[in-house]
């Protein structure tokens, strides 16, 4: 049985990701990697801050919402386009995966990437990455990550039938503008959600979505 | 950025050779044959050293090693599958120059080495492109080809300089008329001097995408700036060889110095858009 859509992606519905990090949990237990290494990560973007008032009392803006992000399989990988050695490829479904064969553990696709998808696996000096966990998908499953996210705000489908789900997907902040690679994958913003390059909030756990 | 060490060595050494290259280039279009002055002959194997030196210290920076043969599968698109290429390919032109240089130096001359100039210069290219991200602000701009323009002729004009102070102490042959070795010394000057003032342009516009970007307060080659003004006072003090070496030696320290640190800042400087 083959169930891999014709292009998967996946879809983040902010408003609701509590940022619990099940979904990397999930991942690293899947695919047993080693520590550091985080095919998905949560990133947690944080701003507004706490105004005095005239009679003592404060109001404030502060915000909070994560965004939990792993490859989004571009339509334009530059990961891709970079890799010396071909090992990085995209398969006919928009799949992006590495030959492991082929990886010279360059970390070239790593310094490319704005999604900070590709990690480096130092015990076996290679890259390695989200595949979709194809193997689950194939047999009709879920990826781990969706199918361990509590709220449910992580799906994954087919990338045009996900459109549907939300009247708007813009990129927010932190994520890069979209316009750089074309990621298939769709994030329904945050009622708080900045836009892209706002210099208004900051990334709150910036140890935890470092490259490995 | 992690494990940067072995880049600043492969950058520099790669460029060195290019710079040597090109400087030896020159001393042809002046004139001069290697039957005039046979340490340019050795000039060469100094080249081919410093160019196998740099990918010696590329392999050091992979996860591994031993797949490196993979790494020119990707021509049609990757600049780092390029950049490897063009480096191994100005290793073997140099290997073919040497040989020539050694059976038939009176055949080599300018118009021979303008092929190995120009894989240099095409090394030289893909090297810039290479850090030519759009994913990485900070090194998507003119400054990084201005900068490695620079290294490749400061350090092509020191080593050459370098080699002709060998010259000084250990006999080559014939070590060539006032003239030559005049000529010599102000080509190669003249070398230190565009890659200073490429350098400063660097540093200029360095300074202006790097503060918009809020990374770190450019560098300014001051070590370079002054390594570059004691090889000028070497230049014109034509007094005792022992102070002379001394001269070459601080200028040598100043620029390799200068250089290695503008190379560590240059990978430092690594922040890319997104995540």
């Amino acid at each position: 049985m083959n169930a891999i859509p014709n292009k998967p992606a996946f879809f983040l519905d902010t408003q609701i990701c509590t940022g619990c990090k099940t979904c990397i949990v999930a991942c690293v237990d899947k695919n047993n990697l080693d520590p550091g290494v985080r095919w998905r990560r949560v990133v947690e973007y944080t701003g507004g801050k706490w105004n005095p008032l005239p009679d003592g009392t404060f109001n404030q803006n502060v915000y909070s919402y994560y965004i939990s992000v792993s490859c989004n399989h571009c339509a334009e990988p530059i990961c891709v386009e970079t890799c010396p050695t071909t090992a990085m490829h995209q398969d006919e479904h928009g799949i992006v995966t590495v030959d492991q064969e082929k990886c010279i553990g360059c970390k070239y696709c790593q310094w490319a990437c704005p999604y900070s998808a590709p990690q480096y696996e130092a015990s076996k000096g290679l890259m390695s990455k989200c595949n979709f966990c194809v193997d689950e998908v194939k047999t009709g499953s879920a990826p781990a990550c969706v199918a361990a996210c509590p709220t449910r705000a992580l799906s994954f489908g087919e990338y045009d039938a996900l459109l549907n789900l939300s009247a708007q997907h813009l990129t927010i902040a932190p994520l890069p503008d979209e316009k750089l690679t074309s990621p298939v994958a769709i994030f329904k913003p945050h009622k708080m959600g900045k836009p892209v390059g706002s210099k208004d909030g900051q990334i709150a756990n910036p140890e935890e979505i470092k490259d490995a | 950025m992690r494990d940067h060490w072995s880049l600043v060595l492969f950058t520099l050494l790669v460029q060195s050779a290019v710079g040597g290259l090109w400087c030896l280039q020159a001393v042809l279009l002046g004139g001069i044959s290697l039957l005039d002055l046979p340490l340019l002959k050795y000039h060469l194997y100094l080249t081919l050293f410093l160019a196998c030196g740099g990918l010696g210290a590329a392999f050091l920076h992979l996860g591994l090693p031993f797949n490196s043969y993979y790494a020119i599968r990707n021509l049609k698109k990757s600049w780092l599958s390029r950049e490897i290429t063009f480096v191994s390919t100005l290793g073997g032109a140099l290997i073919i120059l040497i040989i020539l240089a050694q059976t038939h130096p009176g055949v080599l001359n300018s118009w021979i080495l303008l092929i190995g100039s120009m894989i240099g210069g095409i090394t030289l290219y893909a090297m810039t492109k290479v850090y030519r991200l759009k994913t990485v602000p900070a090194w998507n701009h003119v400054g990084t080809p201005l900068s490695f323009l620079s290294s490749t002729l400061l350090l092509g004009g020191l080593q050459c300089t370098v080699l002709l102070e060998v010259q000084a102490w250990h006999n080559f042959g014939s070590s060539g008329t006032l003239a030559q070795v005049t000529f010599l010394k102000v080509v190669f000057i003249a070398f230190g001097v565009a890659g200073l003032a490429c350098k400063f342009l660097a540093a200029g516009l360095n300074a202006t995408v790097l503060s918009a970007s809020g990374t770190y307060p450019a560098r300014q080659p001051i070590l370079q700036a002054g390594g570059l003004a004691i090889w000028m006072i070497y230049i014109l003090i034509n007094g005792n060889p022992a102070w002379q070496t001394i001269l070459l030696v601080l200028t040598a320290c100043a620029l390799i110095s200068g250089e290695t640190l503008h190379r560590i800042k240059f990978y430092q400087s690594y922040k890319r858009l997104g995540l």
